[in-house]
């Protein structure tokens, strides 16, 4: 249990001046996001059928919105163009549109326990890891596909300037709405007991299509996407993509993700501080 | 060992083993099953969720009508469900024992190796949710598109959804032939394959050409998951012979299946798992 102690001693506020103290905080976590960013990428082949195949569900799915397009008449609700920067951005970016870490996984396995004792607080140790493999997968993925974009027909760049400039503070909003749904999960493990895997599918199956990841919100139908646009759901991929293709207010949709931010990130943080107490570590 | 096809008469009675084990499994914790059944009734058709909302909202995708699109999606939860229900335990994800060295637990029984890998994953109840519930989107779409339930329809889908199900397994079965040489770097493989066969295979694929469209219906053949059977079943071709398609293709993915899995078993039986090291240690 002492794990738990240098933890909330390490959670406590920095003493010494903010500036050069978050500077040495971002310092530790330096080599967990090597570690991390290396082991990524060291699954070479796994990494490679994975890309190949996230590359070939983007095709389908560009593909899919040709037809859709050829074969209805769809003037007043969508630009084929612009449903294709859509789809594009949203595979391209796929992996930080659906923000998660290894928290539930280190949970499951038992690995939470050495996550206690580390010298740093969990959930950086747990955001770290997921930023370490973040980067082959930018590099690898996100890249090559964008700059692969005018081969596939798709024009790839945001509507405007603004669009552009905004859509990076409205993805850091989504990546931060997905840590807390990852939180919130990860604490409903352990309340409940349920496995990772299911918490994994949970999120796969209704995070990915409910987000608006797949198919832009405006083609839900029996007003579901109208609904949606008001959960924290969209404004986990929908807000962002929207603001990349200049669909929607820019503003109004970075305010409301601010707002699910405050509000998902202050419950997730509040109920974690409760559930890891009763945090029962098996593994080995 | 040759093939032993004599035992085939044993298949009932394994399987009537494997019902009341996985019925002793549900009475014993009531509540975790009920669980698990809902979770993979709503979670297994919830994977083409994206295809029928958009399809519901414009009245069907390309030359595909809504209710098509919905037997659609009813068929891939259905193959998805036989797979859970009958081919669980790993057995589907074979590179999963293949890696771990799990392997030899099948060897040691005495049957035939097909007869274990034919009847050692049937758990109907616990894993058969999703197959009710692919059943169930069937049977809603299918009476929306007013079919014909003749005893020709009758064989031909069932002859393609017993086509659909080999393909996958065929596939899964193929790629995990990986793992006999790269234990560690295939072991999951067959999950990936799975994954991609069962995100790619709930899209009508009408509008992809070239290539990639022809790789979806050979070397990874997501395409008949679903969609080149249904597109038949429920009218989207009129081609006379597109009910023998995926049957067709079936056979060639098995025939071609078989032989190299073999392949990777004799290299199993020779070299063993080296997964271990000498000191137990997993690598």
């Amino acid at each position: 249990m002492f794990g738990f102690k240098v933890e909330a001693l390490l959670d406590s506020p920095p003493l010494t001046p903010a500036p050069m103290g978050t500077m040495r905080s971002l310092h530790r976590y330096r080599e967990t996001v090597w570690l991390a960013s290396s082991g990524a990428a060291g699954e070479g082949f796994y990494t490679f059928l994975r890309y190949m195949i996230r590359f070939v569900r983007l095709l389908v799915l560009l593909a899919v919105w040709q037809v859709v397009f050829d074969s209805r008449d769809l003037a007043g609700v969508a630009v084929l163009g612009t449903v294709q920067t859509y789809t594009l951005v949203a595979g391209a970016f796929g992996t930080f549109l659906d923000a998660r870490t290894d928290l539930g996984e280190a949970i499951w396995d038992g690995r939470i326990a050495t996550w206690f004792v580390a010298p740093v607080p969990v959930l950086g140790h747990a955001i770290a890891v997921m930023i370490g493999r973040w980067v082959p997968v930018f590099g690898g993925f996100t890249v090559p596909v964008l700059l692969a974009a005018p081969l596939l027909g798709v024009d790839a760049r945001p509507a405007s300037l603004l669009a552009g400039m905004l859509f990076v503070p409205s993805l850091a909003c989504s990546v931060s709405i997905g840590l807390a749904a990852d939180l919130l999960l990860a604490s409903l493990m352990v309340a409940t007991g349920w496995s990772v895997w299911d918490m994994q599918r949970l999120r796969t199956a209704f995070g990915t299509l409910l987000t608006g990841a797949v198919i832009p919100l405006a083609f839900f139908p029996w007003g579901l996407g109208g609904a949606l646009a008001w959960t924290p759901l969209a404004a986990m991929a929908s807000a962002p993509l929207q603001i990349y293709t200049g669909d929607g207010n820019a503003w109004n949709l970075v305010a409301g993700q601010i707002v699910w931010v405050v509000l998902m990130g202050g419950a997730s943080l509040a109920i974690w501080s409760r559930m890891r107490e009763r945090l029962i570590g098996y593994g080995g | 060992m040759g093939v032993g096809l004599s035992h085939l008469s044993r298949v009932p009675a394994r399987l009537a083993l494997g019902f009341r084990m996985d019925l002793a499994f549900v009475l014993r914790s009531p509540a975790l099953t009920i669980y698990y059944l809902a979770i993979d009734a709503l979670l297994i058709p919830a994977v083409g969720g994206a295809t029928f909302l958009l399809a519901e909202r414009l009245a069907g995708i390309g030359p595909w009508s809504d209710w098509q699109v919905l037997f659609l999606l009813g068929y891939a939860t259905t193959v998805e469900g036989i797979l859970s229900a009958a081919f669980t335990y790993n057995v589907s994800h074979i590179s999963r024992r293949i890696g771990r060295g799990q392997f030899d637990h099948l060897l040691v029984q005495p049957q035939p190796l097909w007869l274990t890998l034919v009847t050692e994953g049937f758990a109907p109840i616990s894993g058969g949710a999703a197959l009710v519930t692919g059943i169930s989107i069937m049977a809603w779409a299918w009476t929306g598109l007013g079919l014909p339930l003749t005893i020709p329809w009758i064989a031909a889908f069932t002859v393609n959804l017993v086509s659909s199900v080999c393909v996958v397994l065929s596939t899964m079965f193929l790629w995990s032939v990986v793992a006999f040489w790269a234990p560690v770097a295939g072991e999951e493989i067959s999950m990936n394959v799975h994954d991609a066969l069962g995100s790619l295979g709930t899209f009508p694929l009408d509008g992809i050409g070239g290539a990639i469209g022809v790789g979806l219906v050979t070397v990874f053949p997501a395409g008949l998951v679903a969609w080149m059977p249904v597109r038949a079943l429920v009218g989207v071709t009129t081609d006379p012979w597109g009910c023998l398609l995926t049957p067709a293709a079936a056979a060639l993915i098995f025939t071609i299946a078989v032989p190299t899995f073999a392949c990777g078993l004799r290299r199993y039986r020779q070299t063993g798992s080296s997964r271990y090291s000498t000191f137990g240690h997993r690598r």
